[in-house]
């Protein structure tokens, strides 16, 4: 955790991005947004869990090699991420988050055979069709809206709902 | 909101709409709104050019200008000498003013992007903008990410090349790194921040193509 850390705090990157907090995995920082989230995975861990996981110097290292099919596991479900979000999609893009999903899922069941899937999990695997459906995620998710909500009840209005 | 028949209660909050896509604010899906929003613009001022004035290229500079020019005449002897520079609403900025704003991937032509950061700025007489960069060198060590394309993700040299000129059009994207050892070699780790995902559907083996004096390794692929 704390080369992650090191990492985050290393990165380089431009001031649009947004940020990750330096200090993850400590309580301090509170729930990270969905946003926060998805810059976590698809920016800092790619480059962080290669650096730390991908070389197996020993292959008699049974926590190297575990660590390398977590790499695997967790990798696939970046590119599924990066895909879903791309500001462009067709066919072919659609049938590689589903391999990927399907990957991420199946690496999953065999590192840790007792996980329990969740609902989420289920619906990921249905994302790709309504990408097909629907087109880029940025046409038809829910974030401005969310954003927009929470701005509009942090307005301060002395309880006097309807008379704004 | 300023369309008749908005709703007076919708207008009141106007102030709250303002926030949501405020310039300042560090955020993804405000970068997304603003990229949406540049479409329908036609010009992008750059951002500091008040109170600059005009001055002499300097020598590294104009051979770089020269070399872009192919040694025509009638090459710029003096520029604005810009920090930073707005391009689709987002800033671009010399090494040495953001080092974030300064990373960037140019497009190449047949080849993957290459990242870069940009030393200087130019602004010539005729009010055309040109960016001076350096292109981080192919690295020698084994890039683990080739493995995994979707992830946008390539290893680099820390090692840069000589000055060269590139137009702001060129640039694709800013892009995050990190520097570190890799194979006893130092690296730079370079993702894409673009946010239109190009995809390979296949590899074959490595091609080398040279490019600016330059020569890259890349997988062959088709662009999906």
């Amino acid at each position: 955790m704390a080369e992650l850390q090191s990492d985050i705090e290393n990165m380089i990157t431009p001031s649009w991005l947004t940020s990750v907090p330096t200090n993850l995995g400590e309580a301090k920082h509170g729930k990270l947004k969905a946003d926060q989230w998805r810059t976590l995975g698809t920016t800092y861990l790619p480059i962080s869990l290669i650096r730390m996981w991908y070389q197996v110097e020993d292959s008699t290292d049974q926590r190297s090699i575990q660590c390398r099919k977590l790499l695997e596991a967790t990798l696939s479900l970046i590119s599924a991420v990066v895909i879903a979000s791309s500001r462009t999609i067709s066919q072919e893009k659609t049938d590689l988050y589903l391999h990927h999903m399907q990957s991420y899922l199946k690496g999953l069941r065999k590192l840790f055979p007792r996980y329990r899937f969740l609902p989420n999990q289920h619906m990921a695997l249905h994302l790709a069709e309504y990408l097909q459906l629907y087109g880029p995620v940025h046409s038809w998710w829910t974030f401005p809206f969310e954003r927009l909500i929470g701005m509009l009840q942090r307005i301060p209005n002395n309880f006097q709902n309807g008379k704004l | 909101m300023l369309k008749d028949g908005c709703p007076q209660a919708i207008k009141n909050c106007s102030g709250h709409f303002s926030k949501l896509i405020d310039p300042q604010v560090c955020n993804t899906l405000l970068t997304d709104i603003a990229r949406f929003l540049s479409l329908d613009e036609e010009v992008d001022e750059p951002a500091d050019i008040t109170g600059k004035r005009m001055v002499a290229i300097a020598e590294g500079p104009y051979k770089a200008l020269q070399a872009y020019f192919n040694c025509r005449t009638g090459i710029p002897r003096e520029a604005k000498v810009l920090n930073c520079c707005t391009v689709n609403r987002l800033t671009f900025s010399t090494f040495t003013r953001h080092r974030g704003n300064s990373f960037i991937l140019v497009r190449c032509p047949s080849l993957s992007s290459i990242p870069a950061r940009i030393e200087s700025i130019l602004q010539v007489s005729n009010g055309e903008t040109y960016f001076v960069v350096r292109f981080f060198l192919k690295t020698m060590s084994e890039d683990p990410f080739e493995k995994y394309p979707v992830l946008q993700s390539s290893l680099w040299s820390q090692d840069l090349g000589q000055l060269v000129i590139i137009k702001p059009q060129d640039v694709e994207s800013h892009f995050a790194g990190l520097f570190f050892t890799w194979y006893g070699a130092g690296c730079l780790a370079v993702v894409s921040l673009s946010r239109v995902t190009t995809v390979f559907s296949y590899f074959e083996p490595t091609l080398t193509i040279s490019c600016r004096n330059i020569n890259y390794h890349f997988y062959c692929g088709i662009f999906l």
